[in-house]
């Protein structure tokens, strides 16, 4: 499975966890930053699944939090998100 | 949004960003005095920042996370970890406060990045930053020792959920025994002044603990030496210094009980009979100071075990309050995988600073 499939699988697994926050399949939905519908928690918990299913699909063991900070950016649309996943850990 | 670092002067503001958040504030000379009295601090030149702040348009504070320096040892050397402590954001900014702590878990040469005093949303968000719980026996148990039976008792009575707790019943009629060994003497303290240098005194063996030096013990219990609700208890066997023991009056308005809180348990290697007793001399001073209870988070096994046999019950807490990111490798081992040995206590962080 590619990196692509496994993120959009992760947002279905997000959405259907829980009821309160639902990520949009939409490049420019905002997962980071002002007007973001995701609270901190709901935002650590996609982050979470992201690297569950990394490492159950990929073997790949990867830090998705600490490396999104230091990008030192106010604000990470879904298209962003994907692009630096694939930038750093499809290699 | 913007995020600036903290300044002493930003107080008034903080407060009231506590105010709001229901959070307990220090007194302005007590807050600003974790950093200007800090030892680290004080003994190094360094450049410190002493929290990050969320400020809105408005130049308005939304909200802050503090970062207090502490110093551990570990096999005579010196680790120099930063304490978590007054990490809150107001409800419509929460979704900036991954920001707030990526800052205090990513500074330049920080071995250690604690916090024991997290709550079950913190502990998440640590963990989620690789932070990791440490693994110590039987730390998220508080230890309790309840002095006014009655008053306990009323609570029973009064609580239809506690009638069925009968270990709660069963330790309250517990009885203790008499002193066992006729060689220890004690020696009760008010303030420091007059403390020997502990780390010397007392063989610390291999375990990881924040400095017990004077200027850091007079540091972090400044603000209960000075509304005189600290007592230092020294332990001799056949008047050769063994042990020594901390405690902090306080009160829990939430519960409205008055606590006598063991904090720190120095010493006593190979002495546990000595612990054990210095314990029951600690029940007597909490009897004495008109105390509800005596509670105890945290400590090794051996100590927490010595501490059951006196009498002590346990009371598991929601959610585990202590968690380390740890940059450090040679700390892993301790840290996170000898479960017997590691000594940590609430008086390892921002924890004791708001009992």
């Amino acid at each position: 499975m590619d990196l692509e499939k496994i993120f959009y699988n992760t947002i279905d697994e997000f959405n259907n966890s829980q009821n309160e926050y639902e990520i949009e399949k939409n490049e420019s939905f905002l997962i980071i930053g002002s007007g973001s519908a995701l609270d901190s928690l709901a935002t650590v918990n996609f982050f979470t699944r992201l690297e569950k299913n990394f490492f159950k699909i990929l073997k790949k063991e990867i830090d998705i939090i600490n490396n999104i900070f230091s990008l030192n950016k106010e604000k990470i649309t879904l298209k962003e998100l994907l692009d630096f996943l694939k930038n750093n850990f499809n290699k | 949004m913007k995020i600036e670092k903290v300044h002493l002067e930003d107080y008034r503001e903080i407060v009231k960003l506590n105010d709001k958040n229901n959070l307990i504030s220090l007194e302005r000379p007590d807050w600003e005095n974790l950093w200007k009295k800090n030892p680290y601090l004080e003994n190094n030149k360094v450049k410190w920042t002493i929290g990050w702040k969320l400020m809105n348009e408005n130049k308005e504070l939304e909200g802050l996370i503090l970062n207090i320096p502490f110093i551990f040892k570990h096999k005579k050397q010196e680790i120099l970890a930063a304490i978590c402590s007054n990490y809150v954001i107001n409800k419509n900014y929460r979704s900036h406060s991954l920001k707030l702590r990526h800052l205090f878990l990513n500074q330049p040469n920080v071995d250690l990045y604690i916090t024991n005093t997290a709550n079950q949303k913190s502990e998440k968000i640590m963990l989620a930053f690789k932070a990791k719980r440490i693994v110590q026996y039987d730390y998220q148990n508080r230890l309790i020792y309840i002095l006014k039976k009655r008053k306990f008792l009323i609570k029973i009575f009064s609580n239809f959920r506690l009638l069925f707790s009968l270990n709660f019943i069963r330790n309250l009629f517990r009885k203790k025994k008499n002193y066992k060994i006729e060689d220890i003497q004690f020696k009760e303290e008010k303030e420091f002044k007059n403390i020997d240098d502990l780390k010397n005194k007392l063989n610390l063996n291999n375990d990881l603990y924040s400095s017990k030096e004077r200027d850091w013990l007079n540091w972090k219990y400044n603000i209960y030496i000075k509304s005189k609700n600290l007592t230092s208890l020294k332990v001799f066997k056949n008047r050769i210094l063994i042990g020594k023991i901390i405690m902090i009056k306080n009160f829990h308005k939430l519960e409205n009980l008055q606590r006598m809180s063991i904090v720190e348990i120095i010493g006593f290697n190979n002495n546990l009979i000595y612990l054990e007793e210095s314990l029951k001399k600690c029940i007597l001073i909490g009897k004495e100071n008109k105390s509800d209870l005596i509670d105890i988070i945290g400590f090794k096994k051996q100590f927490r075990d010595t501490i059951s046999k006196v009498g002590f019950f346990k009371k598991k807490s929601l959610n585990f309050n202590f968690l380390v990111k740890n940059d450090n490798k040679k700390l892993d081992k301790i840290l996170f995988n000898s479960m017997d040995e590691l000594n940590l206590s609430i008086s390892d962080g921002d924890g004791i600073f708001y009992y």
